[in-house]
């Protein structure tokens, strides 16, 4: 423990806590991915998954604290090696300074995370908490949006997220920010834990560009494709369990029924 | 060809200083350095103060000149210090800005010059090796592969120069220290300190106000010496190894 400590206490320790916990969310955004990439299979599909996954109440919240320590370690070590860096050069050039190597994604680390922090709040609210409902009702698209959120109507709930213009376009803004900090991140990351030698450096920043393109793809495939959906006049009664011919789920269902 | 240098006066340390432009006739072969020694003598010919700036061997290998050119730390030019650019890299009529390291670890002295100490006494917290003295030894009785070796020489290129702070965003040395820590960390020679080397440097590297790195890559791509970019992969790891894994008994702090 002390040794951990003292390797915090420097520069690199915090890089090295970045990195680890910037792993952990790598691994999560991965898994949180595939989960919803059943959107595609349905709204049966879906919704199966999401109880199943619900059923795991231990592992749901254990996955949450790690997330949350996770995050804590990830943005205090961010703002404490931003304080320092900004520290480290007070005056800057009064002529011009020109980059040589860096690119937009090294450059945009500390917005885009900032941006991403304040997603993740966004997304908590409107899939978890279920509170942007009356929000998404303003102008929507989903036939079933007066609905409002239906706690474990996962599909039906997305459909509502995704059926607004104003919601969609944040997710969409959300997953190029978290693409462009994975791209970055991850090979950082990997020259941080100092794996990152010669002959794997190509390689990493292969493997940073794939990871960042495999979650902008299938992370907007589902915004989008709702959106779509939305557009084209999917019935809410064949999306709500309950209600649909086409889907049938044994759980009840709380709110208002559109008999 | 004629070339107008806009350089940063100051006075001293610690006080402002301003960009001052000087129209100066030059040949293509002039080194750049050369440049301010002719407009030198020109301002000495006129009884002002001539522009500070650090030069020593004039052939980039001692590190002791350096300054943002346009923009570029040592100007344009791959691998190459600022003794080492010439006029032909430039066109005849630019407006070339010539500007000191900016870093807090680097105070300006006086119009170019800054001071590089902070430098120094990183080197002081770990970069040596403690050895017998005595006779020389045997150059053959410690083997040493060559691939190991042309890495730590390459390490050991490093001259000093402080370009890598000067271009990092964060002003960061890690491309510095890391080539002082991995030029003994990869060679036996350097075993029995690696562990207390690498936390005495990063640590003295933190406290002297450098910033950390967030791998832009600035610092290797103008390094002179061409230290790559992998060295501060190499000076991560001795860290954690050395605070995670190594003895605490050999730990200085
Ligand atoms: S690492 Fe390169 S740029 Fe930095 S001080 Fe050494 S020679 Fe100069
Ligand atoms: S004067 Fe020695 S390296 Fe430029």
């Amino acid at each position: 423990m002390n040794a951990v400590l003292t390797l915090y206490r420097t520069t690199i320790g915090k890089k090295v806590a970045m990195a680890i916990s910037g792993a952990v969310y790598v691994g999560w955004v991965l898994f949180h991915m595939l989960g919803n990439l059943n959107f595609h299979l349905g709204p049966q599909v879906l919704n199966d998954y999401a109880h199943k996954l619900q059923d795991l109440a231990p592992v749901v919240w254990g996955g949450r604290a790690l997330l949350l320590a996770a995050l804590v370690v990830h943005v205090y070590s961010a703002f404490s090696l931003i304080a320092h860096n900004q520290k480290a050069r007070r005056t800057g050039y009064q002529g011009p300074m020109r980059s040589q190597q860096t690119n937009a994604a090294a450059k945009s680390m500390r917005y885009g995370g900032v941006a991403l922090l304040l997603f993740i709040l966004w997304h908590i609210a409107d899939l978890t908490l279920g509170v942007l409902g009356p929000l998404h009702g303003l102008v929507n698209f989903y036939e079933g949006a007066e609905h409002g959120f239906i706690r474990g109507e996962v599909y039906h709930d997305m459909l509502l997220s995704f059926g607004s213009p104003i919601s969609l376009a944040i997710y969409v803004g959300a997953v190029a920010a978290l693409s462009l900090h994975l791209f970055h991140g991850v090979w950082s990351a990997v020259q941080t834990l100092g794996f990152d030698q010669a002959s794997t450096a190509t390689l990493w920043r292969s493997i940073a560009a794939f990871i960042a393109g495999l979650v902008l793809v299938g992370n907007l495939s589902f915004p989008l494709a709702g959106f779509a959906y939305a557009l084209s006049g999917v019935q809410s009664q064949d999306v709500i369990t309950g209600h649909g011919v086409k889907y049938y789920n044994a759980r009840p269902i709380a709110p208002s029924s559109p008999s | 060809m004629k070339v107008t240098l806009r350089v940063w006066r100051q006075a001293g340390a610690g006080g402002s200083g301003s960009f001052k432009d000087y129209p100066v006739e030059v040949v293509p072969e002039m080194s750049f350095l050369e440049v301010l020694d002719v407009i030198n003598d020109e301002l000495v010919a006129k009884a002002e103060e001539p522009i500070a700036f650090e030069h020593d061997c004039r052939e980039g290998i001692c590190g002791s000149c350096g300054a943002m050119v346009n923009g570029r730390a040592h100007g344009p030019g791959d691998q190459s210090t600022l003794c080492q650019v010439h006029m032909r890299q430039f066109s005849d009529g630019d407006l070339i800005v010539v500007e000191p390291w900016r870093a807090e670890a680097f105070p300006v002295i006086k119009d170019l010059v800054v001071d590089r100490a902070s430098l120094d006494r990183i080197i002081q917290a770990g970069g040596y090796i403690s050895v017998r003295t005595g006779s020389a030894p045997d150059a053959n009785a410690l083997p040493i592969g060559k691939p190991l070796a042309d890495l730590a020489f390459d390490y050991a290129a490093c001259i000093g120069c402080g370009a890598c702070v000067a271009a990092c965003p964060n002003a960061s040395a890690s491309l510095f220290t890391a080539a002082k820590a991995s030029q003994l960390n990869l060679l036996p020679q350097g075993q029995v300190e690696r562990t207390s080397r690498a936390i005495a440097l990063v640590e003295t590297m933190d406290a002297e106000g450098f910033g950390s790195c967030t791998n832009h890559g600035e610092c290797a791509a103008i390094c002179p010496k061409g230290i790559p970019l992998k060295a501060i992969a190499q000076l991560n790891r001795d860290l954690v190894r050395a605070r995670v894994v190594g003895s605490p008994s050999k730990d200085p702090s």
